[in-house]
């Protein structure tokens, strides 16, 4: 150990002797006690969040309420986590679409590369992050699941890709 | 003579003639291309393949061009990729660029090449093109707004599949590929045509839509539905067959493959798959599913039973030619264990008293110099057999005998239109012409010949000057068929000795070979397919076979209704489950671990590319269990190397050949009444000929499926007979048995031959045909 110097060693004595560092913290707590509080009371408060935030997953529809997504399975490709599951066949109209669409939440890391290789913004991610289960079986989402939870945040998911659209 | 020339800097030689493309792939200098195909002609009409040469005023299309001695080639200069930029802008104007619903997706050459060699965006604004789609039938379906009219697919009809069934109209952005009007894609072999297409414009129905190419993974295997044996990859997801593709090889297998083969796998999830063992209760009427356990320990029951009671004489096994070399092996020992010796694998033939003509040298054949078809169909039987004698660089002179004209599947020199009835005394003629001897068992009885032709106009000598040793004589499953096939055999055979030529068969079923190989003949104590049929046995032990493949359905049917015991071990069970007293699942031919010899001798160990579904096994596991209960020596194995061992001893066994027996050939007086009688075809419809092709689905809405289900005749014996096209005929044998169906007429046949395939009849070599008076409804 390097030998200080006898007037270092002479301050430190007085100063942990007179608790000048207990009384600079006091001093901190003294300005805080008495400023605005910024606790959120959540759920009845929310942070803002910006547009790109990666929640929940949906599936969206046209304003004509067909489905948008065509199983091309790029979602499911591109998926890191493996959390993406479908199955596609031809509808009796001819049209390409999927008889499965599961997403393992549990699974998910909500990288939010699904919903950037969608080429029909029919995958994206919610704001919602307030969802839970109480089994794990719970966060299996199926095509229903997702596709409802795409109709009730239709609005918000709309507004939000809009928003983005001139960064995209 | 070599040339020599340089491309990127690397010097090649190769021989005149060659195009810089070829001459390329040497030096693994890859040129983007679409319309060049190594098996198709040159096109040229893509024009992506620009390559810049040296002292040329612009870039030269690399497949067209021909490599000249000196020449100096970059395939990546900024001349060569200006000009690809260029190629590539252009094709995709129009092309929707619908990659994320597009089949093709993922492994296109369209969208690679855009990839490698276009430019990242579009600078077409305008509207592009919409091409309405094309009814090519139920194997292909068309996005012709995706096609870039190579003219892959059209080359193709023409030059390998025989028939043109596909041309461009129209030209420049105008230009569209279709069939001919109201026609749909027809030929055996148009599934090849999805894979040349370079973008998604043809694409596989029965595919469509159910997978993506990445997620598939691919298996090696082997078809076996007929004996050529094409090797194919088998593409499977989650454990279930998607797609079978072609396995590119340099020999005779090249990249194509028939469509029964690429698309016989939707029989592997047919609504009747046996998928758990049943079992029926002694005297129950019902079919009810049972444990493996129960299943085995009732089956080995009854078999030693049967055998104890009414001796194993009583005992019949029936091995279906597409069963694995295994499979049929243990089946031999199983019944050589029970004392039986009744077992056999040739459920489409008659007559068996002769020689036995099997496996097609495929290497005598490439080189023979003439060949004679007898009762031969090859595009029905083989159909790259076909693909390959179209092909103009292996020119050969082709003679037929036969009851149907196959000059539109094989260029002919000579063809005998006949009836089948008559090919023994056709072959005893040109080997009298040649001057050889036949012996007297074989000479043809009195008859009366059945066509009407003059047979002294016929023109066996011409065909007689043309045979020598670098002949090939080749069987087809008409001759097979045959009331007198024993005969027939017999004098092909005779005929190749006296010419020291090769002789051959179409007809011997998938592994045909490999399952008489391994034991599925009778010994000559034994009793073959046609007399077991006959034989009122007391037990039936089937393998992967039905009914249906019999030639003798009604026989079949009778012969499994009146046995006490009746085992089937299937894949399928719609075509037994009214007979049998126990079903053992089997798995098909991905499913299952097996060796199969292929006609040319070739023998391919094939590994399962799936595992079979539910509760269904391996066939080879099924026999082996089946052994164990019944106490077999040595079935005690684990897994099939054994069994492989005692295949290799087994192969050396050669089984002789039953000395010949001419049979009355009926006659045009053998009916009854003044009816005319008519002769039967033979040939197995090319959709019907086994278990999993009959339960293909798209296969079965072919045009070939539709018209084998109603019978044809000649129009010439249509209007004598004052048939109409269409109209309902009753079909009689000469044992009273009657079936009713509709006529066609079909100008490809013989006078006096009748194409049907016979469900109710039991005597089926001279039938007797009566209009049925039409009831009118007012």
């Amino acid at each position: 150990m390097q030998k200080t110097s006898l007037s270092v060693r002479l301050r430190q004595w007085l100063s942990s002797l007179l608790l000048l560092e207990l009384l600079r913290g006091l001093r901190l707590t003294g300005r805080q006690l008495f400023q605005r509080k910024i606790t959120v009371h959540f759920p009845e408060e929310k942070t803002p969040r910006s547009g790109r935030f990666r929640g929940l997953h949906a599936l969206r529809r046209y304003p004509n309420g067909e489905e948008r997504c065509i199983a091309c399975k790029l979602c499911e490709a591109v998926c890191p986590a493996l959390a993406i599951h479908i199955e596609s066949d031809q509808r009796d109209d001819g049209s390409r679409r999927t008889t499965r669409y599961d997403i393992d939440l549990t699974k998910c890391i909500f990288c939010g590369m699904c919903e950037e290789a969608c080429p029909v913004d029919a995958i994206v991610e919610t704001h919602v992050l307030e969802y839970h289960g109480e089994q794990r079986g719970d966060l299996y989402y199926t095509k229903d699941m997702l596709l409802a939870v795409g109709d009730k945040y239709e609005q918000q998911i709309a507004t939000a890709r809009a928003d983005d659209q001139p960064y995209r | 003579m070599k040339i020599k020339l340089e491309i990127n800097g690397k010097t090649v030689s190769v021989n005149g003639g060659a195009t810089i493309m070829e001459a390329a792939q040497q030096v693994n200098a890859y040129i983007p291309h679409f319309c060049y195909h190594e098996k198709l002609s040159i096109a040229a009409n893509c024009r992506m393949c620009m390559v810049d040469v040296e002292k040329s005023p612009k870039a030269v299309p690399a497949c067209a061009t021909p490599a000249l001695d000196g020449m100096v080639v970059r395939t990546d200069s900024e001349r060569a990729k200006k000009a690809q930029h260029g190629v590539m802008e252009f094709l995709l104007i129009n092309h929707p660029l619908d990659c994320p619903i597009c089949d093709q997706g993922g492994e296109c050459q369209l969208q690679d090449l855009a990839v490698g060699y276009g430019i990242s965006r579009s600078r077409y604004q305008e509207e592009k093109r919409v091409v309405f789609e094309k009814n090519l039938g139920p194997l292909i379906s068309t996005d012709m707004t995706r096609c870039i009219h190579c003219t892959r697919c059209v080359r193709f009809g023409r030059e390998v599949a025989g028939i043109m069934e596909l041309g461009m109209t129209g030209r420049g952005e105008h230009a569209e590929i279709m069939p001919f009007v109201e026609r749909t894609v027809n030929s055996e072999l148009s599934g090849n045509m999805i894979d040349i297409c370079p973008v998604g414009a043809l694409t596989s129905k029965p595919f469509r839509y159910s997978a993506r190419t990445w997620e598939l993974k691919n298996h090696s295997s082997v078809a076996t539905h007929d004996s050529w044996g094409s090797h194919l990859t088998i593409q499977v997801k989650d454990n279930l067959v998607k797609r079978v593709l072609p396995q590119k090889s340099a020999d005779i297998h090249e990249h194509w493959i028939s469509d029964r083969d690429r698309f016989s796998y939707e029989g592997l999830t047919s609504a009747d798959r046996a998928l758990a063992p049943m079992a029926r209760t002694t005297g129950g009427a019902i079919l009810q599913e049972t444990s493996w356990q129960n299943a085995m320990q009732m089956s080995a029951q009854e078999l030693k039973a049967a055998c104890e009671k009414y001796g194993p004489d009583k005992v019949g096994f029936f091995v279906s030619p597409r069963a694995s070399s295994e499979e049929a092996l243990l089946t031999n020992r199983i019944a050589a264990h029970l004392g039986c010796h009744n077992i056999d694998s040739r459920l489409r033939q008659y007559h068996f008293a002769g020689e036995e003509v099997s496996g097609l040298d495929i290497n005598a054949l490439m080189q023979a110099k003439t060949i004679l078809f007898i009762g031969a169909e090859p595009a029905r039987e083989l159909p790259l057999l076909a693909a390959h004698l179209r092909q103009k660089k292996k020119k050969k002179k082709i003679f037929s005998i036969g009851a149907m004209n196959i000059g539109t599947q094989v260029p002919l020199a000579e063809q005998i239109l006949t009836t089948p009835n008559e090919f023994s005394h056709l072959l005893e003629r040109l080997l009298t012409t040649l001057g050889g001897k036949t012996s007297a068992e074989c000479l043809t009885l009195e008859n009366d010949l059945f066509s009407n032709a003059d047979s002294n106009k016929l023109p066996i000598e011409k065909i007689a000057t043309k045979l020598s040793a670098d002949t090939i004589i080749c069987l087809g499953d008409s001759a097979r068929a045959a009331v007198n096939y024993g005969v027939i055999a017999t004098l092909a055979k005779q005929l190749a000795t006296h010419l020291g030529c090769a002789l051959g068969s179409l007809s011997d079923g998938g592994n045909g070979i490999g399952v008489r190989r391994a034991g599925a003949l009778p010994t000559p104590d034994g009793m073959d397919s046609a007399k077991m049929l006959r034989a009122d046995l007391r037990a039936i032990v089937l393998l992967r076979c039905e009914p249906a493949d019999f030639s003798e359905q009604v026989l079949a049917k009778r012969a499994l209704q009146n046995a006490d015991f009746v085992c089937a071990i299937t894949t399928h069970s719609s075509g037994v489950n009214k007979f049998v007293s126990t079903l053992l699942p089997a798995a098909e031919f991905s499913e299952t671990d097996g060796t199969y010899t292929n006609g040319n001798n070739e023998t391919n160990v094939v590994a399962a590319a799936v595992p079979p579904p539910e509760k269904a096994r391996p066939g080879w596991k099924i026999l082996r269990l089946l052994g164990e209960y019944l106490s077999v020596e040595g079935f005690d194995f684990n897994d099939l190397s054994a069994v492989r061992g005692w295949l290799g001893a087994q192969q050396s066994a050669q089984e002789a050949p039953l000395p010949v027996q001419q049979v009355a050939l009926p006659n045009k007086q053998g009916g009854t009444a003044a009816l005319p009688v008519f002769c039967l075809y033979g040939g197995v419809p090319l959709y019907n000929s086994d278990i999993l092709v009959r339960r293909a689905t798209a296969l079965q809405k072919t045009n070939y499926s539709k018209s084998a289900r109603i019978a044809h005749l000649h129009p010439e014996d249509m209007q004598q007979n004052g048939l109409d096209e269409g109209s309902t005929i009753r079909i009689c044998d000469s044992e009273g048995n009657e079936e009713q169906t509709t006529i066609a007429a079909d100008t490809l046949l013989a006078r006096g031959v009748l194409r049907f395939s016979p469900r109710q009849l039991t005597a089926v070599h001279a039938l007797t045909i009566q209009a049925v008076a039409e009831e009118k409804t007012a």
